[in-house]
């Protein structure tokens, strides 16, 4: 591998790493979900809360066949897998969210006396609807500043 | 082995730039690689090829809808021969820079 230098003008190095750049960008830039990805998911999620405090089981199945639509559709849209694991921060929120799924069932089923089944029920569906749009609102943001590190190296 | 830090295989525009691409990503799918280097499907093949047979790209097909669908990876060792040409690049930029600024300061 001698010679190489001699064949490399600079302007053609510096060229050769702006392409590079460029093109981690794109594929960074293809691989953000779009803004309504999160929304649905958090939707998905409190609605699966809520028909757990209404008790209405029955319809988990068809809202679990919703997210792995969602999920498949989202995939094969973008046709690209991001190399990247979540931050700490936000796989210490994933993981306090399944104990906050059921701690919410629990909480809104003991309010469910004082508040209704349907307000009970709405109340805990928003609050992880909330829990679980701020964290891919937080996502979003960390793999946007990913794709502005990338430009600005 | 030691692996050579200026690749030759890598450095072609469009094959670095599919390294590029596929660095920062687990897989993309052929049709994308496509779309963003602005290439016909032929000359996309020939150079993920060729990047196949150095080893450095591994492609997997799949059934969806219907539909042969063709995604493409780095693998470790591509992985590892393109961070070390990047490495390589900004070197040489780095010498390239210094000799220039020795020039203009008279030293040759």
């Amino acid at each position: 591998m001698t010679g190489h230098k001699d064949r490399n003008e600079p302007g053609d190095v510096q060229g050769a790493l702006d392409s590079i750049q460029e093109m981690k960008r794109a594929a960074l830039w293809r691989a953000m979900p779009p803004r309504w990805f999160g929304a649905i998911i958090a939707l998905i999620a409190g609605a699966l809360v809520a028909l757990s405090v209404a008790g209405l089981r029955e319809y988990h199945v068809y809202i679990i066949i919703l997210m792995a639509l969602v999920l498949l559709y989202q995939s094969q849209k973008t046709g690209v897998s991001v190399r990247q694991f979540p931050s700490k921060l936000t796989a210490i929120a994933l993981i306090i969210l399944i104990p906050l799924f059921f701690l919410l069932i629990v909480v809104a089923q003991t309010l469910s006396d004082r508040l209704g089944y349907v307000w009970a029920s709405l109340s805990a569906g928003v609050v992880l609807a909330i829990a679980v749009y701020t964290l891919s609102v937080f996502e979003r943001r960390r793999h946007l500043t990913r794709v502005g590190a990338e430009k600005g190296e | 082995m030691k692996m050579p830090l200026f690749d030759t295989v890598i450095h072609a525009p469009n094959r670095l730039q599919i390294c590029a691409f596929l660095s920062p990503l687990e897989e993309a799918e052929f049709q994308v690689l496509r779309e963003e280097l602005a290439v016909s499907d032929s000359v996309l093949s020939k150079h993920i090829k060729q990047l196949e047979e150095a080893g450095y790209v591994r492609q997997r097909k799949s059934k969806v809808n219907g539909r042969q669908r063709t995604f493409a990876c780095l693998t470790e060792k591509g992985r590892k021969a393109f961070e070390n040409h990047v490495e390589e690049l900004k070197r040489l930029l780095v010498s390239d820079k210094k000799a220039q600024k020795l020039t203009n300061t008279g030293w040759r």
